[in-house]
């Protein structure tokens, strides 16, 4: 019997661990992977319990089934509001069991039962004990991809999904892509195990996938620690074996054992949400070694900046011509025209709500004009992604810095640096060690920026432990890591002290040096002053001056409009 | 037509009224927590469950008469209701900070589900023989229609009404609905929002405990009784708007019973919860589609004269 429940507990801990990837690393809510493993376990009974299929070939066709269904159901809610895809699932989970009680070919409201004789590689999977060595392999199975993906630099994305989707997505990642990603390959490998559960229990039934079986696994994850795999695990394990010890030892009777397991299992639940929210094991931050400083010299070294040309000369690299935007009967944008030349620094002022930073969003794409156009670099950006936007050379900063929370400074800005093939699937399951280099030199030219901005000492720092004024300068950083050519800084001095704000004045004037081109949003018109090149005047989400800081302050009518009637 | 109108049709659309009128209820009841407090409120099954039950023991275990326990099985759900709020939910969102609806709602399912193994080592697995005052059976046109079903769409109708003159026309109401737009600053401006979200979950209490003692009395009365309706009770809240007037429930609701009723006349039974399933997937779709549809790029606009 005990080896009954041990193929039961490996079984369940796999289902934790891949459910773990989904809501611990990705922050991605969903309550359907119980249905998705009975939508397995129903597939392996029907092809090799009632069509005589090989058993591995049934367990291919459930994975692939599965992650069909998540793509879908990805593709339609992972787009929308958290609490969409929270009513999805639950709505899913209800209607696929719904759905397959309707088919008498699935033995209806009784499902499918008796379903015996499986055989995998030639053995058939008979007794208990058979079962363990295919229980514990599938269980090694998907904690190893898991582990593979959670730890890597996909991993790190779908973690800064978690914290913020949308900083992740000004870093130049396609954060509804990763979802719909990480959704599939979760709903893949709980149809996997969905398959052996069924092909275990030898019988697929709509009551052994409902809401009792979502729950056991959420406070498997939820006791384990969320994106902490190996608790996952342990607590899938112990959790398990709560009702066998409940009717060996205190001799409890089956039936009730089974529901006093559930009553622990909400009990412990809600323990551990009002004491321990992180968990019983903690996630475990991912040790990114800092680099020697040899290896950051090596790292993509720094051009010698190049001589500085006037700004009437420089090129034009951004060019945005009448761009609107309405938002209902207000309008929050009219006919911008706007030119950033290479290597100055524009400055936007303006009093509150005059439309600057909702500029800032037309030019990323991450708000589509109603009209106008933006080039960069002659390309046209209207109606790219926000983050093909940042991938073509326009990255941006937030007034609100939005730096990963639970990430070091190192990881934040690691996210940054383009091109890690390790943010890709294929590279991440092709041997080798093209990945983890690849990893070493974004980490190596991470620090190079962390050096820059003066915060390399606080690399390993998570960033919620930072001061304001250590955030506003690990965010440019984070944006000089995505290596555009043209950087939007959102209000960098805001917010921050004195000794801070001459800090960041020097850093903007250092970057461009480097040959950016930089526009910037500030309310402090001493810091304006200091590093703007070119300076146009906003009001009413309008453009309606430009010229140099002394030329618009000497105008009465801007001087009104900016401080009000003197 | 004629025929189909005077036939089955006509019985099943008198079906769908009244199931619809008991979606609806459901619904604004839930749209008001969710609207209001942020809370994914699964455990709305268990305050729904818990009104027959505590009824039921109320008539079997203490003797009392139909009506009284009738009553006791309200103020139960009710209690429940604002137990959970205080007790569960409220210190679970507090500690959990920014993943507060992931928290809640994980809770929620634990909370919920354990309630309902409770109830079933009380009472056991089965149905419950829940019976009340004496049900008469009406003719209208040529369907059937009990006295419950007549008393059901009335509390229904009455109960979503009520909620939406109550935010309308009363100051908690006002307080409410304040919340709902902005709690930061609703707070600043002195109001109590973990008073009013008690209020809220007072409100769903008494909602989801009314429908549940009409809907043992029309069919019956199982611990799994709330797992579907709840689920209909949130695609209602959400294809009504979780911050829109109550009222608005009430054409949701009766769309969706009516769908679920006349899908019956096509489709075998047990599909028939499906089609609510595929109405919430057509809605979410045209939501995921209408954000993500290429737009047009705009024409070059002629630069404007700088001042």
């Amino acid at each position: 019997m005990w080896i009954n429940y041990l193929d039961q507990a490996l079984l369940l801990a796999a289902l934790a661990v891949s459910v773990n990837l989904l809501v611990g690393y990705a922050g991605q809510v969903s309550v359907a992977h119980a249905a998705f493993a009975g939508v397995g376990g129903y597939a392996v009974c029907f092809l090799a319990g009632l069509h005589g299929w090989p058993y591995l070939a049934s367990l291919a066709v459930a994975v692939l089934v599965t992650a069909v269904l998540g793509v879908l159901i990805g593709l339609i809610a992972l787009g929308l509001a958290e609490e969409f895809l929270i009513l999805m699932t639950l709505a899913f989970s209800l209607g696929i069991i719904g759905v397959l009680a309707t088919f008498d070919a699935l033995g209806g409201v009784t499902g499918i039962t008796g379903v015996d004789g499986l055989r995998l590689f030639g053995k058939e999977l008979d007794t208990p004990a058979d079962w363990l060595i295919p229980s514990a392999v599938v269980l090694a199975l998907v904690f190893a991809v898991c582990r593979r993906i959670g730890e890597s630099p996909y991993g790190q994305v779908l973690k800064g999904i978690r914290e913020d989707a949308v900083a992740t997505r000004a870093l130049g990642k396609n954060t509804f892509g990763y979802k719909i990603g990480i959704f599939a390959i979760t709903s893949g490998l709980t149809g996997l195990v969905g398959g052996l559960y069924s092909g275990w229990l030898g019988q697929a039934t709509p009551s052994a996938y409902g809401f009792p079986l979502a729950m056991a696994v959420f406070a498997m994850v939820i006791v384990g620690g969320n994106a902490n795999l190996a608790g996952s695990i342990a607590a899938g394990i112990v959790l398990t074996m709560i009702e066998p010890v409940l009717r060996q030892v205190l001799a409890v009777q089956s039936t009730q054992a089974a529901l006093v397991q559930v009553v622990l299992y909400g009990v412990l639940l809600l323990l551990v949400m009002l004491v321990r929210p992180q968990g019983l094991f903690p996630e475990r931050a991912r040790k990114v070694a800092v680099p020697a400083p040899e290896a950051r010299a090596q790292a993509s070294p720094r051009p010698e900046p190049p001589a500085r040309t006037p700004y009437d000369e420089a090129d034009v690299v951004l060019r945005a011509e009448g761009l609107s935007k309405r938002f209902g009967g207000i309008t929050a944008a009219k006919n911008i025209d706007l030119e950033l030349r290479r290597g100055t620094i524009t400055a936007l002022v303006g009093p509150n709500g005059a439309g600057k930073t909702t500029a800032f969003n037309l030019l990323t794409g991450t708000v589509v004009p109603d009209t106008g156009s933006v080039t960069l670099n002659g390309a046209e950006l209207v109606g790219m992604r926000p983050d093909l936007v940042v991938r073509a050379g326009l990255a941006r900063t937030f007034q609100d810095v939005r730096l990963l929370n639970r990430l070091t400074c190192l990881e934040n800005v690691m996210l940054a640096v383009p091109g890690r093939p390790g943010e890709r699937l294929g590279p991440l399951f092709t041997p080798g060690r093209g990945v983890s280099r690849a990893d070493r030199e974004a980490a190596a030219e991470a620090m190079r920026w962390l050096e820059f901005v003066g915060m390399a000492d606080e690399a390993a720092t998570p960033a919620d432990a930072l001061s304001y004024g250590q955030a506003k300068l690990v965010s440019l950083a984070r944006a000089l890591a995505t290596r555009a050519d043209v950087l939007l800084l959102d209000e960098p001095a805001s917010g921050v002290d004195a000794a801070w704000v001459e800090t960041m004045l020097a850093m903007v004037a250092a970057v461009r040096d480097e040959g950016r081109t930089v526009c910037l949003v500030e309310h402090n018109l001493d810091v304006v002053r200091q590093l703007a090149d070119h300076t146009c005047f906003m009001e009413l989400g309008e453009i309606t001056a430009s010229g140099t800081l002394d030329e618009l302050t000497g105008s009465a009518r801007l001087a009104e409009a900016y401080f009000g009637a003197q | 037509m004629h025929d189909l109108l005077d036939g089955e049709l006509w019985q099943l659309t008198v079906n769908g009224l009244v199931r619809g009128a008991l979606y609806a209820a459901l619904g604004a009841g839930l749209a008001l927590v969710i609207g209001v407090t942020t809370r994914f409120h699964f455990a709305y099954a268990l305050t729904y469950t818990v009104a027959p039950y505590a009824a039921y023991w109320a008539m079997d275990g203490l003797g009392a008469p139909f009506w009284p326990s009738a009553l006791a099985g309200l103020a139960a759900a009710v209690a429940v209701s604002v137990l959970l709020e205080a007790g569960v939910y409220e210190p679970v969102a507090r500690r959990a900070a920014d993943r507060a609806m992931l928290a809640v709602l994980v809770t929620s399912i634990g909370v919920s589900t354990a309630g309902i193994a409770l109830l079933q080592l009380k009472f056991g697995t089965g149905s419950l023989p829940f019976y009340g005052p004496d049900q008469v059976q009406h003719r209208l046109g040529s369907a059937r229609i009990s006295n419950f079903d007549l008393d059901q769409v009335a509390t229904c109708l009455v109960l979503v009404a009520a909620l939406a003159a109550f935010l309308a026309f009363t100051p908690v109401g006002r307080s409410i609905k304040a919340v709902r737009s902005n709690p930061g600053l609703a707070a600043v401006l002195g109001i109590g929002v973990r008073r009013v979200n008690l209020v809220c979950f007072a409100i769903a209490g008494l909602i989801s405990g009314a429908c549940a003692l009409w809907y043992g009395l029309l069919y019956t009365v199982q611990p799994t009784m709330g797992d579907s309706t709840v689920i209909y009770g949130f695609v209602v809240a959400f294809l009504a708007g979780t911050r829109s007037s109550p009222l608005r429930a009430l054409p949701v609701g009766i769309g969706l019973g009516l769908l679920e009723q006349w899908a019956s006349n096509w489709l075998p039974l047990q599909w028939t919860q499906t089609a609510v399933f595929i109405v919430l997937t057509a809605y979410l779709a045209f939501l995921a589609v209408k954000d993500r549809l290429p737009r047009p790029r705009p024409a070059r606009p002629v630069p404007l004269e700088k001042v």
